[in-house]
């Protein structure tokens, strides 16, 4: 997990360049695009702003794509926790690369305007609050063809 | 400046786009029985050409088109000069050929001179040359006289030769050159190749009509025809037919509307084509439309045609013929027609080009429903950064907008078209914004698709291709409020793709998915006969650099129109009709969209592999979405310990099968004539011999492996089993191969024995399987326990060792079998070949086959003939079999090392090995469709884990499989 100031994380590096650039590219396209709408960049990045119904019970953990929220405004909660400290309630699903888990050994964090979080696939997460805008992209770890 | 390298200059005295009919003056052609052949003034001008290819336009004699030329050869019209043996082939998927220099191309740019007389009986009124498709650019002259010239590809070109034409004697010439400024937005996926390749024919026009606009709507059960007319002065008689039968025979001036009470609707799996004659009355001159009514909508965000939801089951295809390239037959157009209904297939994306106008007249008539792209790519200005480089150049505006102009008039009467596409991958700009207004103020009903109008700012369908099955599951939980499709998935290159039922499960999840083409109908190979064996060429083949090497081998069929195993895979997939079979009854559910069916089921049971019962369930009817629930026999009344396994073919077309095992009968060994026997150890310091009944197996005890099985004088088998996890490469492992297999050596891992050990009735190894260079691989114990029935169990316990935790190409044992044993028969997953992530088109049954059967000749060879989920398989040898039980095991058999399949690179270049290769393998990697797009997906990818794993062998003698 990656908890970084908006500014810096447009300057660095992280992970595949190319699927990360597109996310940063998303971080920039509130006005052009709808909330809660799922949009592309290419076949390695989906994003989506403003999302609703994407508070969960249980923690998340992926396999095949890194999260990463940007906080435009407001605040947004989320828990995090290593997935070695989880224990599965739903099995992993290859069609929604999801695997359910619950643990009472998380991390709280309180993400604020112009902060970025990024979960890799070693962590699993839950958003907890919303109180602002923000935008959540599904980064491949596998980069992409497109 | 040349025309050649001017966007700005479109063409010379091309006539005004239209739409695609004939006129007809005979009276002995009517509504049943016109084509263009007997439409009047028709004079085809396929056959022999006088040809010649020269280096480039500058070395063409400008005064070429006054006389036939003495030195030239001969070619056949329609082609394409590279596969006549002229020029040369090269193929890329994107990088243009030549250096980007927009809009010159390179002097040397070869370019063909066509000559060729004719005779024609000249009519009165217009005479004018129609050319259906010439690559890329190419100018006319008729009598030496210029007439005119044109680009566009695979756009339809028509000049006015009237006054030019001769009654009787005539002497055309034409000069095409391979590239031109509109070679900088045809940068397709696709050979290089060029010339007069579709059609060219002269026609006649003496009515009062230039062009004609058929529009249909329904309201309720009434279907509505519009007719609109470009036409000069004079009455038109409209006669419209349902078969033979007349609905309507009236007099007009401009236009015409007509209401057909209780319409018969078209759609892909009823299409009803209504036909209509349009008669000048002046000169009696008629034309002949077919046409299917159909409504057109987009409501809440969905697509609708005839008021009904639907899904798009699709394909991209690419004119192609492996010894003609992009000039196909309409017998060959039919042909993929007709396979793509025979396996459910609903829907054609013409990638990336409009095709020749029949092919859509048969999607009309065979009911597929089409996505009609126009001839437009710039994908090769990614090399340079910037794809959208000249599609947001305003100079080239005009080129956009001519492209689908010529598009949608040419082809607005075609029923099947409910979409059209305005390209493929050329970035986005305000060139594609004035081509979309463009094309919607011609066809406003239409759909318009553009993928890479991302944010769905202009198109009526959101698009992407590629996308994974779980980034769809988004795309369907946070959808778009324009319906979507997802116009490139599961890149069927070499063995593939696996997957499908993956992505099917969301796109049926999910309404707002409305449509998904496989990447795409066939390979583009190209045959060729080297050292007497038929075998199929691609990109550097030909001397061709830079190329794309077998990326063009990316088909759902052959090249010689053969289905590949993903096909049928895709088949199963999108069956329009669901069964879920239990002990005693069938679920059937109709995924049909439009019309109620009459569904027939061929109920098969068998018992141990006997049949015990067949039978045929009719009188199901079932409406779209409906399903219903048909009683079998009950099977709970079939007592005993049995294998029970239910097969329904669904309909006597064949559209699908389903199977259910619904008992598995416990595996016992078959005794056969074998006895009751002890093994007896004969060791010495280099070897040891278990000599069991007649047949004795020799362990080297210095290698630690099982070096020969030998059955009274026979060796049956040569060696084996060793632990394997390399397989030859699939392409849709090429990324996996490239960043895990191939740096970590896994091809050539060695084995090494720690102990060897054996006891009354076990022998017992020690071994390692590791690359060289690193400090991984796996530490296992090899035990073969000879029992007293005569059976072997070989049982291997493997623990990893290291720090590569990746993925594994497989984990299973490889054995070398005595070649005689051909004969084979197995109890699993069959009968085509599968993987983890490609089963839907197996069941579980009993099989008879040969090794030679079992093996799936790819165009690039490559791993194949896997079976998985297996109990029992025989290799048979007159009346000795070597058998292998056990608990759901995979395996393939090849009369070639898995060496040779792997680097062999063409079919001819595979040698058949003088021994059979045996694969056993508890896990093989699915296999994805990553060639370009979705890795194999978690749950098929095996891992570097510990694992146990064990089976049986025995060797019977005289025992009836």
């Amino acid at each position: 997990m990656i908890l970084i100031n908006y500014n810096e994380f447009m300057r660095e590096d992280y992970y595949d360049l190319s699927p990360m650039n597109r996310f940063k590219t998303a971080t920039t396209n509130k006005e052009i695009v709808q909330n809660n709408v799922a949009y592309n960049i290419g076949d390695s990045m989906v994003y989506i702003w403003n999302p609703q119904n994407i508070m969960t019970k249980n923690f998340i953990a992926h396999r095949k794509y890194i999260s990463a929220i940007y906080v435009e405004s407001g605040e947004v909660e989320v828990e995090v926790a290593k997935i070695t400290n989880l224990e599965t309630v739903n099995e992993y699903q290859d069609i929604t690369d999801e695997e359910e888990l619950s643990t009472n050994e998380y991390e709280t964090y309180i993400l604020k305007t112009n902060e970025v979080l990024i979960n890799g696939l070693e962590d699993g997460y839950r958003i907890t609050q919303i109180n602002g805008e923000f935008v959540i992209g599904r980064i491949s770890k596998d980069g992409g063809v497109k | 400046m040349n025309n050649y390298e001017n966007q700005l200059v479109l063409h010379e005295n091309r006539l005004e786009e239209r739409s695609y009919f004939f006129e007809y003056n005979s009276e002995l052609i009517n509504i049943n029985n016109f084509s263009r052949e007997k439409s009047a003034g028709f004079k085809d001008l396929s056959g022999n050409w006088n040809f010649k290819l020269f280096e480039g336009p500058e070395y063409v004699i400008k005064a070429f088109h006054e006389k036939l030329q003495e030195d030239f050869t001969k070619i056949k019209v329609p082609s394409l000069w590279q596969y006549e043996g002229f020029g040369k082939l090269q193929y890329t998927d994107e990088g243009f050929p030549f250096p980007i220099d927009v809009p010159k191309v390179p002097s040397d740019t070869p370019t063909a001179l066509y000559q060729r007389t004719f005779v024609y009986e000249k009519e009165q009124g217009k005479i004018i040359i129609r050319f259906d498709g010439v690559e890329s650019y190419f100018e006319v002259y008729l009598n030496g006289k210029y007439i005119g010239m044109s680009k566009g590809s695979r756009l339809q070109s028509e000049f006015d030769v009237t006054d030019v034409i001769n009654d009787g004697e005539n002497f055309i010439s034409i000069k095409v050159l391979q590239y031109s400024d509109a070679t900088y937005v045809e940068d397709q996926d696709m050979w290089w190749a060029s010339g007069i390749f579709r059609s060219v024919y002269l026609l006649n026009r003496k009515s009062c009509i230039d062009d004609i606009y058929v529009k249909t709507n329904k309201v309720n059960d009434d279907g509505l025809i519009d007719l609109t007319f470009k036409k000069n002065t004079g009455k038109l008689r409209i006669e419209i037919f349902d078969n033979d039968q007349c609905l309507v025979d009236e007099v007009i001036e401009e236009s015409f509307n007509y209401k057909i009470k209780n319409a018969k609707f078209w759609n892909p799996e009823n299409p009803f084509l209504y036909k209509i004659k349009i008669t000048d009355l002046e000169t009696q001159r008629q034309i002949y439309l077919k046409r299917g009514i159909i409504k057109l909508e987009i409501k809440d965000n969905l697509m609708y045609l005839n008021d009904a939801y639907f899904m798009l089951h699709g394909v991209n295809r690419h004119d192609n013929d492996p010894e003609t390239g992009r000039t196909v037959t309409v017998e060959r157009m039919k042909k993929d027609l007709k396979l793509m209904k025979k396996h459910n297939i609903n829907a054609v994306r013409t990638a990336h080009y409009p095709n020749d106008p029949r092919f859509y007249e048969l999607c009309d008539e065979l009911g597929i429903l089409v996505v009609a792209e126009t001839d437009l790519e710039t994908h090769g200005f990614d090399n340079i950064g910037n794809i959208s480089m000249i599609s947001d150049d305003p100079s080239w505006e005009n080129v956009y907008i001519d492209r689908i102009k010529r598009h949608v008039h040419n082809c607005k009467n075609f029923t099947s078209i409910i979409i059209w596409s305005m390209g493929n991958e050329s970035g986005y700009g305000v060139n594609f914004k004035a081509m979309i207004k463009a094309c919607k103020a011609i066809d406003p009903i239409r759909f318009v698709h553009y993928e890479e109008d991302r944010l769905a700012e202009d198109v009526d369908i959101v698009s992407t291709m590629y996308s994974r099955v779980q980034q769809m599951n988004l795309f369907g939980k946070y959808p778009s409020e324009k319906p979507r499709i997802i116009c490139e998935y599961a890149h069927a290159m070499g063995n593939g793709p696996g997957g499908l039922k993956q992505y099917q499960e969301i796109f049926d999840k999910y309404d707002c998915i409305q449509g998904h083409f496989i990447w795409e109908w066939s390979d583009h190979g190209i045959l060729k006969n080297i050292d007497g064996q038929k075998t199929y060429l691609y990109g550097g083949d030909f001397g061709d650099y830079p190329n794309n090497y077998n990326f063009c081998i990316d088909g759902l069929t052959f090249p010689n129109q053969t289905p590949s195993n993903g096909l049928l895979e895709y088949k199963q997939v999108i069956c329009p009709i669901k069964l879920k079979i239990s002990e005693n009854k069938i679920n059937v559910e109709s995924r049909y969209w439009f019309e109620k069916k009459d569904i027939k089921l061929m109920v098969e049971v068998k018992n141990n592999g006997d049949v015990i019962s067949e039978k045929m369930i009719d009188e199901i009817q079932l409406t779209p979405g409906t399903q219903t629930e048909v009683p079998i026999t009950d099977l709970n009344l079939i007592a005993g310990d049995n294998t029970i396994i239910v097969n329904v073919i669904v309909d006597e077309n064949n559209i699908g099968k389903y199977s259910k095992v619904i008992y598995k009968k416990k595996l016992v060994n078959n005794p056969g004539n074998i006895r009751q026997v002890k093994p007896i150890f004969e060791d010495d310091q280099f070897y040891l011999n278990v000599k069991v009944g007649n047949t004795n197996y020799l362990f080297n005890k210095v290698s630690g492996l099982l070096e020969k099985v030998m059955h009274k004088d026979q060796t049956i088998i040569n060696h084996g089993p060793k632990l394997n996890l390399w397989k030859p490469n699939i392409d849709n492992h090429k990324q996996e191969m490239d960043k895990y297999w191939k740096n970590n050596l896994f091809d050539v891992m060695q084995l090494s024995k720690y102990n060897f050990k054996f006891t009354e009735n076990e022998v017992i190894i020690d071994l390692r399987l590791a690359p060289p260079v690193y400090d991984f691989g796996y530490k296992y114990r090899q035990k073969y326990v000879f029992n007293d029935d005569g059976s072997v169990d070989i049982k291997i316990s493997a623990k990893k060792y290291g720090t590569y935790n990746e993925i594994i190409p497989k984990f299973g044992t490889e054995w070398k079998i005595n070649k005689e044993f051909q004969k084979v028969s197995y109890l699993g997953m069959g009968p085509n070949e599968n993987y983890s992530d490609s089963l839907q088109t197996c069941h579980y049954d009993y099989f008879a086959t040969s090794v030679d059967d079992l093996f799936t000749n790819y165009i690039f060879p490559q791993d194949n003939g896997n079976h998985s989920g297996v109990n029992s398989l025989n290799l048979i040898n007159g009346d000795v079999i070597i058998k292998f039980t056990g608990s759901e095991f995979n395996f393939s058999l090849w009369n070639y090392s898995k060496e040779m399949i792997h680097q062999a690179q063409h079919i001819h270049e595979l040698i058949k090995d003088d021994e059979i290769t045996l694969n056993i393998d508890k896990l093989v990697m699915g296999l994805g469709s990553n060639s370009w797009g979705s890795e194999v997906l978690d749950s098929f990818q095996p891992k570097m884990k510990d694992y146990d794993f064990a089976y049986k062998l025995q060797i019977l003698e005289g025992v009836e499989q």
